[in-house]
């Protein structure tokens, strides 16, 4: 490939409506605009001269709108017509690839596209790793379909809403599915492991209820939570955590929070708290104290003999135990369109 | 009554160590139209090919001790390995899961395997073995075309310390009929209630087939076991087990019974996904499960207890003796069920020996026959 050479380009000489090199960010660069403002453009862009006196952006797309408005000419390096267009693709992929940190938006774009250009053992090898992407088959081909989602869904992957286990979960749903989740968690902007909690257990939910995911998003009780106003991102996750748990597991719900209340009943003494057994499995409570002091754990063993005395803390056992001789009912759908 | 179930072999392959086994020979008799491949290896496959058997060279030892976990109560059975997989594909199989290779495999070298099961009880003869077949397949699947219990039936009749349970879906009992089994073999069948089975069982015999097959083994002298597990928690349940429990003891008479175990559905966290993958429909992996103290997903107590105190309720209004005992399950939940745990009355292996005694009358005392082998 001959090597480009450094022309003074017009910008009235650039095709700017042709975008066949362009791999949208779906974000702005911020920092790139503070640094344009301060020093200018650091690095010609690179141009491919299609026709003669018409040119077309490889690399710089950013830069050069930003240069647009500002100046009459720009400081390229400008390929020669009989460049080949697939070269300098690979081209634009592997600066792209390699520049600086990307977004999830970007990088399935560079992905997909690099699967035009090259084989699947390149894009094994070399570059699902420097994409950071695991290259089993079947998660390959998701990454790669990712790069078909509409632009309103590759916004919410660039802005980082969405953690990358989460998008590869999301990627096989149906489009209404897949915003309503994407809108959700965007809202959300909780951790990886809370997205995915959310996600699966509603993905349960509506396999046992025979409902489509996006109900359980457009649901009056979720929408009253992400609409209210009162409540601060962290609250909403809490909530939104809570609703999809009762939905998932009524009776368990049901249960854990009729023990709440009677341990809450309970006149604990600050230095002491009281552990069920975890999701009621097996018999074994703890009882944890905390002492600074030998005189402060002898205070805390004699509270806790105290407590033992209690009514209200034998309700509590008697809470965890009768109820488990209730016959629950058979599981019905409680989420909000659950058919039988 | 017709089963279900064809004979799910369209080709063979064997390893040369096992060709001229006697299971081979009677493949070969049995099965005169199907294709037999002589490979000296039998190549791990990574993707199931219907309709291919394996009969593969066994290395590994053939008795082993059933797996258990230190936090559930473990029943102490013992596992004769005849093979690996299954092709009744429930949705809810833990074999999905359990095995790398995930075609039907059979042992050829019943010869050793045989050694074994002459070995172990008789080195331990106080010691009383309950033993089966049907851990990492189905005991009688395979049964008409292989012969095996042929094999196995007869010579643990003269074994005086161990029974053998053939543990099946299928009614493939017809080649029981004649075997000398002394009253040393039960056969028994996994049951469900009839929604289960339509829904997550559907290539295995319908339950009035597994019952017809139950009572004519009965009628051949067998003891009978039947296992409610997994035992599945939808809408109806109780209706639902009640009929298959009606159905039993209406098709059989209980005393012939030695056991009934119980199990709520349980699984292996990576079990999930491949059950939604290759199950879409089924709906089983949507209970209300919590993480059990063995790491498996297992349903919340109070689920766990309604469905073994109904049971345990309408077994003993059928047979008030008959050993229904839990399998897997915390003493906590054995306090709940029947009033006491294992322990308090020496363990849950004591509970079953005990069962063996009092319904099969086998003692664990007795010493072994030196003449029997």
């Amino acid at each position: 490939m001959a090597r480009p050479q450094l022309k003074a380009v017009p910008l009235a000489s650039i095709d700017w409506n042709d975008e066949g090199f362009a791999i949208p960010g779906y974000g702005p660069d911020e920092p790139l605009v503070q640094s344009l403002k301060a020093v200018g453009i650091l690095h010609p862009p690179l141009l491919w001269e299609k026709k003669p006196n018409r040119f077309v952006i490889v690399d710089g797309f950013k830069r050069l709108s930003w240069l647009r408005p500002r100046s009459s000419h720009v400081d390229a390096l400008v390929f020669a017509e009989e460049t080949e267009a697939a070269r300098l693709l690979v081209m634009r992929l592997e600066i792209k690839m390699l520049s600086r940190s990307l977004n999830l938006a970007e990088k399935v774009q560079i992905l997909a596209r690099y699967a035009a250009l090259t084989s699947k053992e390149d894009l094994r090898q070399r570059i699902c790793p420097a994409l950071g992407f695991s290259w089993q088959t079947e998660s390959l081909s998701l990454w790669q379909s990712m790069a078909t989602w509409p632009a309103r869904h590759l916004s919410a992957l660039a802005r980082d809403f969405i953690a990358e286990k989460t998008a590869l979960s999301l990627a096989p749903l149906p489009e209404k599915d897949r915003e309503s989740f994407l809108e959700l968690l965007s809202a959300l902007r909780c951790s990886a492991s809370l997205q995915m909690e959310i996600l699966e257990r509603c993905q349960d939910i509506a396999r046992r209820d025979g409902i489509r995911l996006h109900a359980l998003v457009e649901s009056p009780e979720m929408q009253a939570i992400l609409e209210d106003k009162n409540r601060n991102r962290r609250e909403k996750t809490a909530a939104v955590r809570e609703l999809v748990h009762r939905w998932r597991f009524p009776r368990l719900h049901e249960r854990m929070k009729r023990l709440e209340r009677a341990m809450a009943e309970v006149n604990m003494p600050s230095a002491l708290s009281l552990v069920p057994p975890p999701h009621w499995e097996g018999d074994m409570w703890e009882l944890r104290m905390r002492f600074r002091t030998p005189s402060d754990l002898a205070v805390s063993l004699q509270e806790a003999t105290h407590l033992g005395m209690q009514p209200s803390f034998q309700d509590v056992f008697e809470e965890f135990e009768n109820a488990s001789a209730a016959q629950p009912p058979g599981p019905r759908p409680v989420s909000p369109q659950g058919a039988a | 009554m017709m089963s279900r179930i064809k004979n799910p072999i369209r080709n063979v392959v064997v390893e040369r160590a096992v060709s001229q086994s006697p299971l081979v020979a009677t493949l070969r008799e049995r099965l005169p139209g199907i294709s037999f491949a002589f490979v000296d290896t039998v190549p791990e496959q990574p993707q199931k090919i219907p309709g291919l058997l394996e009969v593969v060279h066994f290395k590994g030892r053939f008795w082993r001790s059933c797996p258990g976990t230190k936090t559930y109560e473990c029943c102490g059975y013992q596992i004769v390995h005849i093979g690996t997989q299954c092709s009744l594909e429930c949705t809810y199989c833990i074999l999905q899961s359990y095995f790398q290779n995930p075609n039907l495999r059979i042992f050829g070298n019943i010869e050793d395997l045989m050694a074994e099961v002459r070995q172990v009880p008789a080195s331990a003869p106080h010691r009383l073995f309950r033993t089966g077949t049907g851990e990492f397949t189905d005991s009688l699947l395979l049964d008409p075309w292989t012969g095996l219990s042929r094999h196995l039936v007869p010579v643990f009749a003269r074994i005086p310390n161990a029974v053998l349970e053939l543990k099946t879906k299928t009614n493939h009992v017809a080649q029981l009929e004649k075997l000398d089994h002394g009253g040393h073999s039960l056969v028994s069948w996994s049951l469900n209630a009839d929604e289960v089975i339509r829904r997550e069982e559907p290539r295995s015999a319908p339950l009035e087939a597994r019952l017809e097959a139950a009572r004519r083994c009965a009628d051949w002298g067998y003891f009978l076991g039947f296992h409610f597990d997994p035992m599945i928690d939808y809408p109806g349940w109780r209706e639902g087990y009640r009929r298959t429990l009606h159905a039993l003891f209406n098709a059989v008479d209980p005393s012939r019974v030695v056991w009934i175990s119980l199990g709520a559905f349980r699984f292996m966290p990576e079990l999930k996904g491949i059950i939604e993958r290759r199950h879409p429909k089924s709906r089983i992996v949507t209970g209300e499960f919590i993480r059990g103290l063995d790491g498996k997903m297992r349903y919340f107590r109070d689920i766990r207890l309604a469905l073994y105190t109904e049971m345990v309720k309408e077994i003993r209004a059928w047979d008030s003796t008959l050993c229904v005992y839990l399998c897997m399950e915390g003493p906590w939940i054995w306090k709940r069920v029947f009033g006491f745990e294992p322990s308090e009355k020496g363990g849950l292996p004591a509970i079953l020996d005990k069962a063996v005694r009092d319904r099969m009358g086998i003692e664990e005392s007795s010493q072994g026959d030196e003449n029997a082998f």
